[in-house]
């Protein structure tokens, strides 16, 4: 099957999947994702491997888009008042999850390094299916704002943890026998590069945006703009090996303080996107393999409980302390879902520490699998448990 | 917030700040390292293990790889260590064989076939040992092949040996680079890695997953270290001096005497359990004539002990404190004994006057209450170490020790240098 077929394929599969998960109250993300699986190289095969690297780019894009969305939660005003809680809820969740995962991997008699990356990873909550999950509800009310403050910043603690760990590990190893000094600015250089780096690129189109999207008025005209916008930093962000999850979330972020207009780009932009967010989901199921769950091990298992306890005790502790979500609980239950950055993350583990990606790699694949499925069926009803469903419409905007 | 954008300077000044950053993180990007990252190649490899295969069949399939290499590899029964079949022609190399102890040893090929095989000579200081098969041989490979390029740091190597039972060793880790190293006197590069290299390595090489030659296992300074098969290479490579040849299949150095007066070759060392230990040769004998040819330079004795016209079994003249003796020269059994130890003898620090700078040098004049008398050293006494060694030692003023070695007629004498 050649590659058009196969995203048509995608797009009708998806909304059949979607249409029936509905009918046992399941996320349509949930839906995309099964539907994904059931298409993929690892159950039906009807869409081939080598299509689903031709496809990689939708899903750039697709992951671009949602996290430029994803930005508008940083609009300086509603942050200053609730910024300072989810700070301290993402804070206190991350810790926990983080904490939990490496202890028990070294309880597991795992090597340092190891616990440390897994406590790394098992940070992060998937941003692109719980904003998706929200979008869909319709949601609205102070648990969807705080969650989405959360899991916003969750991704953003999830890179500074992962490139701490990594640039301590290469710090230790140092294989190659050079310089003290080569080694920690080699890290150091990737370590800020990816964020500061990815900001200032994010800043740097965001303001275009910005200006630009003054003197646009048509919806096509805005979509264009947008698209060029996204589309161009997604590029610029692959070919100088810059994050392209901060530097959306920063392209979103400048809009949303900057721009008298962001709120019909983002609007524009959320009547425009569902096919591309389904093809997005679709791919992303069937990229997940599902044999990996047979070698998931005492590992897995391991990583799986360690980050739900972490993530449901913390974002418990958190919601409690910080007294804006009733019950508290809600917020760790809604924090579940894993995968975009965790997935990225087994890729760079791949390149920068291959001894130990056997490992990293076949426990974190096979949480993600077992996270996709139940993260969304989590934070659906932990929107309907704080009664913050809006009126059913399916993939509704942000707005 | 909004109006920002409406006072013209604040956005020049972010913009100017967001395109500095950029700039600057372009320029001063770290060079990248020619090793990292692995190879597309591994790295998919690795992804093909870590996705579709469960961990345990790692296992199996480095074993594979080991399999894969096993025909280069040879054993050796009668030390109980591997050797590498080197390259296209007969030789193998293993660790040290120790000078003139073995002269000829049994080789198990792969599949099991015995052979015979004879010492050939490695350059001075190598700590490693060279053997020729004899014709009658079948190499079951045309040798090692040795890796090209250098491999990447965090790539998958073996350290594989031919064993007795079973018939491979093998370990398995991960490459960590390369240092400097010094075995006896001489500099190797080291190849790091994870995979514990001991003795039932020994003799055996660290191959990569393309089964390409990589290092080799020796021991140095009594651990066992893989060293990089292109230094290896380099010094199984250069010329090897007679005095060395001499040494590695008789088991006694010939030094060169300058003097022009004296007749004959002096002998500094003679090494325990070898040729010239059995025909009862000792350090400061004066060896005069071979097969009753005389001999005046190292280079004469090179020519009748050395090259297809040797004659190995020569009745050898030599003059032992005035007195002449003569000592026949045979072939040892070769025995898995330990390694010999060179005679030696303790001295006081001191200071030397000696004849010219060059080994073998005769001393001739040694002062008075000098500290090179307190030492022991006397008129008649042949240098073995560079007399330079004890000129940097005495203007270290005794701050590190130094071992220096000379011969006396009966004996081999080794002098430790302390503050």
């Amino acid at each position: 099957m050649n590659q058009l077929s196969s995203l048509g394929l995608i797009l009708l599969f998806a909304l059949a999947a979607g249409h029936l998960v509905k009918l046992i109250r399941v996320p349509e993300v949930t839906g995309y994702l099964l539907a994904g699986i059931a298409l993929g190289p690892s159950v039906l095969g009807w869409i081939a491997a080598e299509n689903l690297s031709a496809l990689e780019v939708f899903s750039e894009v697709a992951l671009g888009l949602i996290l430029f969305s994803l930005g508008s939660v940083f609009e300086l005003n509603q942050f200053r008042r609730a910024g300072r809680q989810q700070v301290f809820i993402v804070l206190i969740e991350s810790t926990m999850a983080g904490v939990a995962v490496a202890a028990g991997m070294f309880w597991a008699g795992q090597q340092w390094e190891v616990a440390l990356l897994l406590g790394a990873i098992a940070v992060e909550t998937a941003a692109a299916s719980t904003l998706m999950v929200l979008r869909e509800c319709n949601a609205r009310g102070p648990f969807t704002e705080t969650i989405t403050g959360v899991f916003a910043l969750n991704n953003i603690l999830c890179l500074i943890g992962f490139m701490v760990v990594s640039t301590a590990i290469q710090l230790t190893r140092n294989p190659a026998g050079h310089s003290a000094f080569r080694v920690i600015y080699a890290s150091l250089y990737t370590f800020v590069w990816e964020l500061v780096g990815s900001a200032a690129l994010g800043l740097l189109i965001g303001f275009l945006l910005s200006a630009w999207s003054a003197r646009v008025v048509e919806h096509g005209e805005r979509l264009i703009l947008l698209a060029g916008c996204i589309l161009l930093s997604v590029g610029a962000c692959n070919a100088l090996n810059l994050s392209p999850l901060i530097a959306n979330l920063t392209i979103g972020a400048t809009l949303v303080n900057l721009s008298n207009e962001s709120r019909q780009l983002f609007k524009s932009l959320s009547q425009t996107d569902p096919p591309l967010y389904a093809i997005f989901f679709v791919i992303a199921g069937a990229e997940l393999n599902i044999g990996l769950l047979k070698t998931i091990g005492v590992l897995g298992v391991i990583y799986v409980a360690g980050r739900a306890v972490g993530k449901l005790l913390g974002g418990t502790v958190g919601g409690w302390l910080a007294s804006s979500v009733r019950p508290p609980y809600l917020v760790g239950v809604g924090l579940m879902a894993q995968a975009g950055l965790a997935i990225g993350l087994t890729g760079t583990v791949h390149e920068r520490f291959p001894d130990l990606a056997p490992t990293v790699v076949t426990v974190v694949l096979a949480a993600v699998m077992l996270y996709e499925i139940i993260g969304p069926l989590g934070v659906r009803w932990a929107v309907e448990r704080a009664g913050e469903e809006g009126p059913r419409e399916p993939l509704h905007g942000l707005e | 917030m909004r109006n920002i954008l409406k006072i013209p300077k604040y956005p020049v000044i972010l913009v100017g700040i967001a395109a500095l950053v950029l700039v600057a993180g372009v320029v001063f990007k770290p060079k990248t390292d020619e090793t990292q990252p692995a190879s597309e190649r591994d790295l998919a490899r690795l992804q093909v293990l870590a996705q579709r295969k469960r961990l345990d069949e790692i296992g199996s399939y480095l074993s594979q790889v080991a399999q894969k290499v096993s025909p280069e590899l040879v054993y050796l029964p009668q030390l109980d260590r591997s050797g590498l079949i080197w390259k296209d022609d007969r030789r193998i190399i293993t660790s040290w064989l120790g000078n003139g102890r073995i002269s000829r040893a049994e080789v198990r090929l792969f599949g099991g076939q015995m052979s015979q095989s004879g010492v050939c000579p490695v350059p001075a200081g190598s700590t490693f040992g060279c053997l020729e098969l004899s014709s009658g041989g079948i190499l079951a490979s045309e040798g090692v092949t040795i890796a090209r390029a250098t491999p990447a740091a965090g790539q998958w190597v073996l350290a594989v040996a031919a064993g007795n039972d079973p018939a491979i060793r093998f370990s398995q880790g991960l490459y960590q680079g390369v240092a400097k190293i010094s075995c006896s006197g001489r500099e190797y590069v080291e190849l790091k890695s994870s995979a514990p290299i001991d003795a039932s390595l020994m003799g055996g090489g660290v191959f990569n997953l393309d089964a390409d030659l990589l290092g080799v296992v020796i021991e140095c300074g009594g651990r066992y270290v893989a060293v990089t098969a292109n230094s290896f290479e380099s010094i199984l490579n250069t010329k090897v001096a007679p005095s060395r040849e001499i040494e590695e299949q008789f088991g006694f150095r010939p030094v060169e005497d300058n003097d022009e007066k004296t007749k004959g070759v002096p002998i500094a060392v003679v090494w325990t359990d070898s040729v010239a230990d059995a025909a009862d040769i000792e350090p400061g004998d004066v060896l005069l004539s071979v097969g009753g040819r005389e001999v005046n330079s190292v280079d004469d004795l090179g020519a009748l002990l050395l090259g297809p016209a040797a004659n190995t079994t020569a009745e050898l003249k030599l003059l032992r404190v005035r007195k002449k003796v003569t000592a026949q020269l045979s072939e040892p059994k070769p025995d898995a004994t330990p390694a010999p130890e060179r005679r030696t003898q303790s001295f006081p620090t001191g200071f030397v006057v000696a004849d010219g700078s060059r080994t073998g040098q005769l001393v001739k004049q040694v002062e008075p209450d000098s500290e090179a008398a307190k030492l022991g050293l006397r008129p008649g006494d042949r240098l073995i170490s560079d007399p330079e060694l004890l000129l940097k030692a005495s203007k270290s003023r005794g701050r590190v020790p130094v071992i220096f070695e000379f011969a006396r007629q009966f004996q081999t004498a080794k002098a430790v240098l302390r503050p």
